[in-house]
């Protein structure tokens, strides 16, 4: 530590003369460390509670260290409800998923192939729509759609609510992933012989993966955490997804279990994680903004 | 092996821009056929009508007598090989080499097969389990050319494909190409913006600018005869003389010097006549002493060009390029013999040789061929 | 190579990270080397090799139809709901009555919306333009040029806090200022505990909401200082520059565009945020209802459709201002 900070300080002074000798290095160091700390208590505080709490045999409301067990997870099960919500939280995203993907690749390949009249203003309001309309402004003709179409309480109509919302963001994001693709690529193919469908489904598919990869995870993470649409969409407790009965467990009446609410928080959380560090990993973290809304 | 055809094809854009403006041509079978021109000419769009990539707006192709305007690209049985190779790739260069044929539904062995021996003429066969990322540009390129190979074609077409490679290497598989063509004998029309490139490999060449045909012709033929200043300026590793001069008392006036007028020329102009006097340095003489019929002006630079030197010569605002076997040294005085066998004419106003009468130039010709 | 620009993604305004994933492409040279005619026709036509239009608009066909109807309709129709007298239940439910613009007046004359409004704009400040942009600036600045255990430990924590869903963080925050047993009472010494979220409503839900999602700034305002071309900052430190000089001269102007892209997608998505009801539900006392709080408690629990979709309209029409503005921002970068 000493070591770095002198030969940091040593190289720089002759090179600036302007700047404060010696002492700046240094001081930028501990000031550096100092703000982690900080700002790493910060973003830490909240979620040790995540950490510690499903594995002690008498959870608090408070961080404390374990007694290990795993009994929490064990017992969890016991709950109806907890099967029931993560089957229905795998089923939504699951379903949404292949909606988006589908829809957004069909759609993003013809745009970025074919010029279709209109295409720009296409994507302008899409952007625009996309945008200006969230499922909080819209919940309530969202609400009454849904109700004229008699879909209040099926998975079916949240799927599609959150399809509609996803599928803008969607097609952007594969839209800019195929214009990357040289039309070469179809070009021979056709020349080679191929018909338009193997064309798409040997060459295509194949060279779009890991763009359909990136959505379909983005969708997955998304459906799995929302909330507000299957809260307001969806009435028998036996349909809710995992976000809306994690909310009912610690709303509901009574002392709230925290034995259960801890170990259920633990494994609800664990697969977005997961699919976070999938996609580092194997796609380096690919910034899209839109990937939380 | 087939023969093509195309007559009075037209290629409009919706933006408006004429890519092919009334093109009439044919290509022989087994001939190596260039297309040449600057950006923007229509070569390449001409090519991938010729594929089947663009539709054309008007006119017809043939392809071995058969009509194939309108024929999807797979059913025009011709290879093609891409600018950037159109690699796959999520292929190995044996799945890449061997696609066409599983399209064509040959058994994977047999097609392995052929792959193979594909790549064998093409020393790939050390990198039949790689992808094309792992592969070097040249082997990329060689690749699509053992793609093309694979299957049986009737047509070859090339659409700039070694422009992505660099200088050396473009020469080895420069060479490599003119002589699988000439063993396989099959037609091939190869795009190319480099002047060299299709004076080296084709047998016939069309210059193009604007959606039209400049010059069509053997390249030797484009080389020594180019019916306009477009093609004359277009073609050569060192750009041809081009000299404003005007017709009088039986010569040329060219700045401060006369010289003849070229024998071939001799009937079609008259004194008074504005023209650009287009010779190349490559047949220019460049001379220590005074003479006859040569451009007198001070040595302004040399360059070595391997053998022998390119020597530019000025006098005043004229410049005149001859190459030269021994560097002349900078500020000396020097001769330029043009040489009159190989001096061309051109009209000062539309830029068309002038060989002919008027009334039949080349340029009338295209506009009725249009 | 995308021939005609269109607007371009909201995914993307880093510019960083951006440009889809070529990784799969080899060296690919521009291939519309045939200028004019093939920047027209060229990659366009192309796709007419596998698709034509009839094809194409058959593919559009699904997105769109989704869209359209679960986005784009809704937001049309709100218009028209805003002006009924829909309710959820009894007899408006199933002939809603036009009104007019009586739910508009009557949204101005309630002290609740406009209290509503209070609490939004208070909870937009303080949580996006100050907590979220200026917690993710000074992230990505004091992060930028460090490597290693450290700088990777806080990225982590940061996204951590981003992607963990929603009613699990509603939970992790209630538990952590629960007045009697919640970690941060613990941490202060004495006894006496403070229910933080009945006695300090407005300043929980904005720390909250700033740790929340101060991860996308922080991405964002990475990318755009790693895109910073070095020679400029050795410019000015060679000119003798302070560190905050060099902030204010030349590194503030130079992501000027990608700090207003972030104030306006962040003041969007937390102007339409719902999660302040997971930690507060509104309360105590409507002081952290904010308009997608009120907007559910008066249409969906107190079933008034009618009404809550003039307040949706409202709330579009706002959004709407940011959107265009944000759109502007985005072509004059381009």
């Amino acid at each position: 530590m000493t070591a770095t900070a002198r030969t940091g300080a040593r190289a720089a002074t002759p090179a600036t003369a302007a700047r404060p000798p010696v002492v700046g290095p240094l001081l930028a160091r501990v000031g550096f460390y100092v703000f982690a700390l900080v700002v790493g208590a910060f973003f830490a505080l909240p979620v040790l509670w995540l950490l510690t709490a499903p594995f002690d045999a008498d959870p608090t409301l408070s961080v404390a260290v374990p007694s290990l067990t795993l009994s929490n997870f064990a017992a969890m099960f016991s709950n109806p409800y907890v099967g029931s919500s993560l089957r229905n939280s795998i089923l939504l995203s699951l379903g949404t998923m292949l909606l988006v993907v589908t829809a957004a690749a069909l759609c993003a390949y013809a745009l970025s192939r074919v010029r279709i009249p209109g295409r720009d203003l296409l994507l302008y309001i899409l952007l625009l729509f996309s945008s200006v309309v969230s499922g909080t402004a819209a919940m309530v003709p969202l609400f009454q759609l849904i109700n004229q179409f008699g879909l209040i309480n099926t998975h079916t109509g949240v799927m599609l609510v959150l399809a509609g919302g996803l599928l803008p963001a969607g097609i952007f994001i594969l839209k800019d992933f195929m214009d990357s693709i040289p039309p070469s690529y179809e070009e021979f193919a056709r020349v080679a012989g191929a018909s338009p469908l193997q064309t798409l489904r040997d060459v295509v598919v194949p060279v779009a993966r890991p763009g359909l990869a990136v959505v379909a995870v983005w969708t997955i993470v998304n459906v799995w955490g929302d909330f507000l649409i299957p809260f307001i969409l969806l009435r028998s407790p036996d349909k809710a997804p995992a976000a809306v009965v994690m909310f009912n467990f610690y709303t509901e009446g009574g002392q709230a279990n925290l034995r259960l609410i801890s170990a259920y928080s633990f494994l609800y959380s664990i697969p977005v994680v997961v699919m976070y560090l999938f996609v580092n990993r194997r796609y380096g973290f690919r910034f899209y903004g839109g990937i939380k809304r | 092996m087939a023969e093509v055809t195309i007559s009075a094809l037209v290629k409009v854009f919706p933006n408006g821009a004429r890519a092919a403006d009334g093109l009439d041509l044919t290509i022989r079978d087994g001939e190596f056929f260039a297309l040449l021109g600057p950006s923007g000419c229509g070569k390449t769009t001409l090519l991938r009508m010729l594929a089947g990539l663009e539709t054309p707006t008007g006119g017809t192709i043939t392809l071995g007598g058969q009509d194939v305007t309108r024929l999807p690209p797979g059913k025009r049985d011709l290879a093609m090989v891409f600018q950037d190779y159109a690699l796959y790739p999520h292929m190995t260069v044996t799945d890449n080499i061997a696609y066409p044929l599983k399209v064509r539904k040959v058994a994977k062995d047999e097609r392995h097969a052929k792959a193979r021996e594909a790549a064998g003429s093409l020393q790939l066969e050390e990198l039949m389990e790689r992808r094309p990322g792992q592969l070097s540009g040249g082997q990329q390129q060689r690749v699509a050319l053992a793609r093309a190979l694979a299957y049986p074609t009737e047509l070859f077409l090339f659409d700039e494909p070694l422009s992505n490679l660099d200088a050396r290497l473009r020469l080895e598989a420069r060479t490599f190409l003119k002589r699988l063509q000439t063993d396989l004998g099959v037609t091939t029309v190869y795009v190319t913006h480099d002047q060299s490139e299709a004076l080296a490999l084709a047998d016939r060449m069309a210059v193009m600018d604007a959606g039209r045909f400049r010059q069509v012709g053997a390249p030797l033929e484009v080389y020594q005869r180019p019916s306009s200043r477009f093609v004359a300026s277009f073609i050569g590793s060192v750009p041809m003389n081009l000299l404003p001069a005007t017709v009088a008392d039986g010569g040329l006036r060219v700045g401060s010097n006369r010289v003849p007028v070229p024998a071939h020329a001799r009937e079609h102009v008259a004194a008074g006549d504005e023209v650009v006097v287009g010779a190349r340095p490559e047949y220019a003489e460049l001379l220590a002493e005074p003479a006859d019929d040569a451009l007198a002006g001070t040595v302004a630079v040399v360059e070595l060009l391997g053998t022998e030197y390119l020597v530019t010569v000025e006098d005043g605002d004229l410049s005149v390029q001859a190459t030269a076997p021994e560097d002349p040294g900078i500020g000396s005085r020097a001769w330029v013999r043009l040489g009159e066998r190989h001096t061309l004419l051109y009209r000062a106003d539309d830029g068309e040789l002038v060989d002919a009468p008027r009334a039949a130039s080349a340029r009338d010709q295209m506009v009725a061929a249009g | 190579m995308s021939a005609g620009a269109g607007p371009k993604a909201p995914q993307t305004p880093a510019g960083g990270g951006a440009g889809g994933g070529a990784g799969a492409a080899p060296a690919s040279q521009d291939a519309s080397d045939d200028a004019p005619a093939a920047a027209a026709g060229g990659q366009e036509t192309a796709g007419a090799v596998v698709l034509g239009r009839g094809g194409a608009s058959a593919f559009v066909a699904p997105a769109l139809g989704l869209v359209g109807v679960f986005l784009i309709f809704p937001a049309l129709w709100t218009l028209y709901l805003g002006l009924t007298n829909a309710r959820l239940t009894g007899l408006a439910a199933a002939e809603p009555q036009f009104v007019g613009l009586s739910n508009f007046v009557r949204a101005l004359t309630d002290p609740l919306f406009r209290n509503s409004l209070k609490v939004t704009a208070i909870f937009v400040v303080g949580s996006a333009v100050v907590g979220q942009t200026g917690l993710g600036f000074l992230l990505a600045w004091s992060l930028r040029g460090w490597r290693g255990p450290v700088r990777s430990a806080i990225e982590v924590l940061v996204i951590l806090a981003w992607i963990i869903p929603g009613s699990v963080v509603a939970f992790l925050w209630i538990a952590l200022l629960d007045g009697r047993s919640g970690t941060l009472n613990t941490l202060i010494p004495g006894d006496g505990g403070i229910e933080w979220l009945l006695r300090y409503p407005m300043a929980s839900i904005i720390v909250f909401n700033t740790w929340r999602g101060a991860a996308f700034s922080m991405l964002l305002f990475g990318a755009a200082l790693a895109s910073l071309p070095p020679s400029h900052l050795e410019t000015a430190r060679l000119a003798g520059a302070s560190a905050w000089q060099q902030l204010r001269d030349v590194i503030l102007p130079s992501i000027r565009g990608h700090i207003l892209t972030a104030l306006l997608l962040i003041s969007l998505w937390t102007f339409n945020l719902f999660t302040p009801y997971l930690l507060t539900r509104g309360g105590p006392n409507f002081q952290t209802e904010v308009l997608p709080i009120y907007i559910y408690r008066v249409a969906i629990s107190s079933g008034q459709l009618g009404y809550g979709a003039a307040i949706s309209a409202i709330m579009l029409a706002i959004n709407l201002v940011v959107a265009l503005v944000y759109l502007n921002v985005l072509k004059d970068k381009t």
